[in-house]
């Protein structure tokens, strides 16, 4: 998530580099040698032998790339690290280096860490083992660092009580933001409602067939071209919304139909409504037709490649309601388990069953 | 059976029989199996009283007795299935007037009230003797019933008398019952209970040794083959083994006999409720009132039986709940299958014939099957059916997914050569396609179903050599969206070179997700929809951590835990606790939720059969509390007269007491369903 400004010193540096040299002073050469690694992808490592090819160190001399790789580091500009053993280098950029240089040792230890986390950000406590820092010390740190508005705290989806903190500029990832369904960590129930809602609506409208509606004109038997089905459909949902209410009239389909939506469909069908400001993945749409399939509205047909409403639905605005047991006295009895004859509470001077039987 | 469960069954016995039998019902409940002398002991009754009271109950099977024939010692064991079976006497009886007409109710009353009984006695019962002509309806005689029939005649609202019954109509109606095997013949076995049953059988069958067998295992596995057919041959009254084992002995009798009675072939015999035995002719397959002879055997004894009982009632279920889930046309389908299939299921329970499930396929064809053509023929009219599914306007179906795999191939190869009839892609190209272009497939436009099927271009019948039949299209087509119904109401077998196409129910998967349909329709009207949900996900996922539990159900924390505490307190849903070290210390403990359907069904059954016994418990109050009205109106003398003796304040009490009554038993029978649908089918 590198903005835009931060590549302008690169770029600064990118003419310095242009300029052909004949002898230059080691400072120009470190420049050199940094630009030229800048010019390459963020990220990228570079080893002895890649800064060697590039043919900046004069005579390839190993004392001198030390020499120019050490006063980078110091400078924050390059980023030593260790690959089976050698030395490698990591470039950074300008702008962060001044800021690194701007840091305590500790705070630049601490920003280290939680750069290195990225987008998944690091838990304080793990932060503390791996600095090793006491805890008032890393505290005061990570104040700081926030107070510069370089580390964020974010909330993890996963562990909402942990104090979790990664660099200003990223955007959480998903393991962390729990995606599209939570904002700011929490769960945003209105908008699995809706997407939820509205999901079913469409399945319920594909997958039983829904004798002819009075007003419903008969559509020409002619084929149609898809531009004008899509049309007609489009008029349609506006008329009626994306989908058909479940009803008792509903039919099955013939057994050879194959229009039940699959993921893919419904995914499309979702980013088509506009009804997420965001785009729908389809893993994120499973996720939802898998919540549905739990609460008993849908059901998986094709060996599970499509989905399907379920007619029948019990609870919340259920028509049919439990049976036998839900629906009798002692079946919602808060005292069901006391109940006994002889007991203090009994069938005989049982109020629910008086309530009950006079209904 | 639990406590709850006792305490149903004792008041159902009391409700039935009074309180000597069920004081005694109670004691071997409570005590178990026990002999007469420590009955004694435990009921405080004299000797005469228990043996009259242990008399009613062994008639009615509500006790099992066995006497050992080493010390002779006789035993006695109550019989819960049946005293719990007690309660669906209505049931039965609806059942059997709409198996056998009315009058088949009222003698399956008698025989529930009675327990068994001699076919003899039962035509003595209804005053018919066996001089009376009977070709001769119109000579018929009114017969007065008998001092016990006439106890009972109140359950059927004293129109006994004004029947009229000729012994032809008894007898017809008895062999209609038996070929219906809604009645049985009692067998010795009947009145021994499962464990004595097995001693007996293994008595009689010969010894694991002396199977010719490789090893010990295998010959254990035969013997126990052959000691469950010998109690299931018991139980349903087929005696061919016991032919057979004699027959063995004798030697070439066996041939020679078999050659002169040609009796029926096995399997035909095994479901034939009427084996010679049963009637007492020899040597000629029974036909239900043959001219002047077809008289039942008067010495044949006659029981209910509860297992045909149950299967019926299954069937009712499962065309309820296609009806609710697919469409009340489909049901109407399916509700023929179940018909069809009726004569070749006996009994709810699946028979484990072979324990070692080796391959699903292998033992589904093993089920009882029924072919299309069947169906085509059962069903007169299928008018209504063509109309009751929907189509797409192109008429574009894929039906290519129900034939046979090699068929499929097949066309394929057609598709190929250029030779398809109807120009159809191949299925595989289809099914690629049919995602890309979904968008055109799917279309909202509810389409004149005859137009769609006028079209046929997709008719895969379509095939040369292949009439149009559209009676016949139609029933396939409503058994295609039963078989292909994530629930598996029908399980299809494709028509392959060898066979037609068949159609099979397996019972065991069916059951299996109806039981957890039921538990889960349980849980979400008692604890709400995200408490279903949550069930489902552990069900699904098996057991599952309390962090993924709540990113998978999409629920807040606090909003999930507020479901699955009050679901785990009832019992629905466990929680295991796995220490991650040995300090057991909860911090360092991963609580992991699971859903168990065994565990969750034997609450939901207890919770049931307790409600059952609170119900009664409660009629039973309500009846006390207008005794003093309620025995004034059953006097003999206000019979009819009510207006007249009784004051309109009990007249009153009177009907707001008969509607309690009504609206408790009616629970009660809801109930009733409930554990028939999780306990029997
Ligand atoms: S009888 Fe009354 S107190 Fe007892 S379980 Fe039933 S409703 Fe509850």
């Amino acid at each position: 998530m590198a903005s835009s400004t931060e590549e302008v010193p690169a770029k600064d540096e990118d003419i310095t580099m242009t300029e052909p040299s004949g002898v230059s002073s080691p400072k120009e050469l470190r420049n050199a040698l940094y630009a030229r690694c800048a010019s390459f992808e963020e990220g990228h490592i570079f080893d002895q032998y890649e800064l060697f090819a590039f043919d900046i160190i004069p005579d390839n001399s190993v004392e001198q790339l030390q020499a120019y790789t050490k006063q980078l580091a110091k400078d924050g500009l390059f980023k030593l690290m260790t690959k089976d053993g050698k030395a490698c280098w990591k470039v950074v950029k300008r702008a962060d280096a001044i800021k690194y240089r701007s840091l305590s040792q500790d705070e630049a230890l601490v920003y280290s860490y939680i750069e290195g986390a990225a987008r998944e950000g690091i838990w304080s406590k793990l932060l503390r083992n791996k600095t090793n820092l006491h805890m008032t010390t890393m505290n005061r740190a990570v104040k700081s660092l926030e107070n510069k508005n370089m580390i964020k705290a974010v909330k993890i989806v996963k562990y909402p009580n942990r104090k979790t903190y990664m660099l200003a500029k990223l955007q959480p990832s998903e393991n962390v933001t729990g995606g599209p369904f939570y904002t700011d960590g929490t769960l945003d129930e209105e908008f699995v409602h809706q997407m939820s809602f509205w999901t079913e609506r469409y399945i319920i409208g594909r997958s039983w067939w829904h004798p002819p509606l009075p007003e419903h004109k008969k559509k020409s038997s002619s084929k149609m071209t898809q531009g004008q089905a899509e049309e007609l459909r489009a008029a349609e949902l506006r008329q009626r919304g994306p989908g058909r209410d479940r009803s008792k009239a509903m039919l099955p389909m013939h057994p050879g139909y194959r229009g039940y939506p699959t993921l893919s469909e419904v995914t499309r069908a979702i980013n088509g409504s506009g009804l997420s400001g965001v785009t729908m993945k389809e893993s994120e749409m499973e996720q939802l037709l898998d919540i549905l399939c739990w609460d008993g509205r849908l059901e998986r047909i094709r060996h599970g490649k499509a989905y399907r409403a379920v007619k029948q639905v019990d609870g919340e605005d259920g028509v049919e309601l439990g049976n036998g047991l839900t629906e009798s006295p002692c079946g919602r009895c808060p005292v069901f388990e006391f109940c006994e004859e002889g007991g203090p509470v009994n069938a005989k001077s049982c109020e629910y069953f008086q309530e009950w039987l006079q209904f | 059976m639990s406590r709850p469960a006792y305490e149903l069954c004792t008041l159902l016995v009391d409700d039935t029989y009074g309180e000597l039998t069920s004081r005694i019902f109670k004691a071997l409940l409570c005590y178990g199996r026990q002999s007469l002398p420590a009955l004694l002991h435990r009921t405080d009754l004299s000797y005469r009283l228990a043996k009259h009271g242990l008399s009613v109950l062994v008639q009615q099977h509500l006790v099992l007795w066995n006497t050992s024939s080493d010390d002779h010692l006789t035993l006695y064991e109550a019989n819960t299935a049946v005293a719990y079976s007690l309660v669906r006497s209505g049931k039965y009886i609806k059942i059997a007037e709409a198996q056998a007409g009315e009058f088949a109710g009222k003698v399956l009353s008698n025989l529930l009230l009675l327990g068994h009984a001699r076919v003899g006695d039962l035509v003595q019962a209804y005053g018919v003797g066996q001089s009376k002509s009977t070709h001769d309806g119109l000579a018929a005689t009114h017969g007065p019933p008998s001092k016990s029939l006439s106890s009972m005649s109140s359950h059927v609202d004293g129109r006994l008398e004004e029947e009229i019954f000729t012994l032809e109509s008894i007898h017809r109606t008895l062999c209609e019952l038996l070929q219906a095997e809604l009645v049985s013949r009692v067998h010795i076995s009947h009145f021994r209970s499962d464990a004595d049953n097995r001693i007996e059988a293994e008595k009689l069958v010969p010894k694991p040794e002396e199977y010719k067998a490789k090893s010990k295992r295998e010959q254990d596995a035969q013997h126990e083959a052959v000691v469950q057919r010998k109690l299931k041959e018991w139980r349903f009254c087929t005696n061919e083994e016991e032919d057979e084992i004699e027959d063995l002995k004798k030697g070439k009798k066996r041939l020679h006999r078999d050659l002169e009675t040609r009796r029926p072939g096995k399997r035909q015999r095994r479901y034939s409720p009427l084996g010679q035995e049963v009637i007492g002719t020899t040597g000629e397959d029974y036909q239900p009132m043959l001219e002047g002879t077809g008289y039942l055997d008067s010495n044949l004894i006659l029981r209910v039986n509860h297992a045909k009982f149950a299967v019926l009632m299954r069937n009712d279920h499962l065309v309820d709940l296609a009806d609710r889930m697919i469409s009340t046309s489909t049901a109407g389908v399916y509700a023929q299958v179940l018909r069809t299939l009726g004569p070749k299921v006996q009994d709810c329970q699946v028979e484990a014939e072979s324990p070692n499930d080796k391959d699903a396929e292998i033992e589904l064809s093993a089920l009882p099957q029924l072919s299309t053509d069947d169906l085509v023929c059962a069903i007169k009219d299928s008018s209504e059916l063509a109309n009751a599914l929907g189509k797409l306007d192109d008429g574009r179906l894929n039906m290519a997914q129900f034939d046979h795999p090699k068929k499929r191939r097949k066309r394929e190869v057609f598709s190929e050569d250029g030779e398809m009839v109807d120009g159809e892609a191949s299925p595989e190209e289809e099914e690629d396609a049919f995602d890309s272009n979904a968008e055109e497939t799917i279309s909202d436009i509810a389409s004149d179903p005859d137009e769609a099927n006028g079209g046929a271009k997709f008719e895969p019948n379509a095939l040369p050599g292949f009439l149009l039949d559209p009676h016949r299209d139609a029933i396939r087509d409503h058994l295609l969206v039963l078989a292909i119904h994530p629930m598996s109401f029908l399980h299809h077998f494709p028509k392959t070179p060898i066979l037609p196409e068949q159609w099979t129910i397996d019972f065991s998967t069916l059951m299996k997700n109806i039981t957890h349909h039921t538990l889960l329709e349980t849980i979400t009207s008692r604890h709400g929809l995200p408490a279903a949900r949550l069930t489902r996900i552990l069900f699904d996922r098996g057991k599952t951590d309390e962090k993924i539990l709540c990113s998978t159900s999409l629920l807040a924390q606090k909003t999930m835990r507020s479901y699955l505490l009050p679901l785990h307190k009832a019992g629905m849903i466990g929680l295991q606790e796995v220490p991650r070290d040995n300090s057991r210390n909860p911090q360092r403990t991963n609580f992991l939720w699971f859903f168990d359907p065994e565990r969750c069904k034997a609450k939901v059954l207890e919770e049931t059969y307790k409600t059952m016994a609170r119900c009664l418990r409660r009629a039973r109050v309500e009846g006390e509390k207008v005794k003093g009205t309620v025995e004034k109106a059953s006097r003999s003398d206000v019979i009819g007269k009510e207006d007249e003796f009784l004051g309109a304040q009990e007249l009153e009490a009177l009907n707001v007491w008969k509607d309690m009554d009504e609206r408790i038993w009616g629970e009660v029978s809801r109930l009733d369903d409930l554990v028939a649908c999780l306990r029997d089918f």
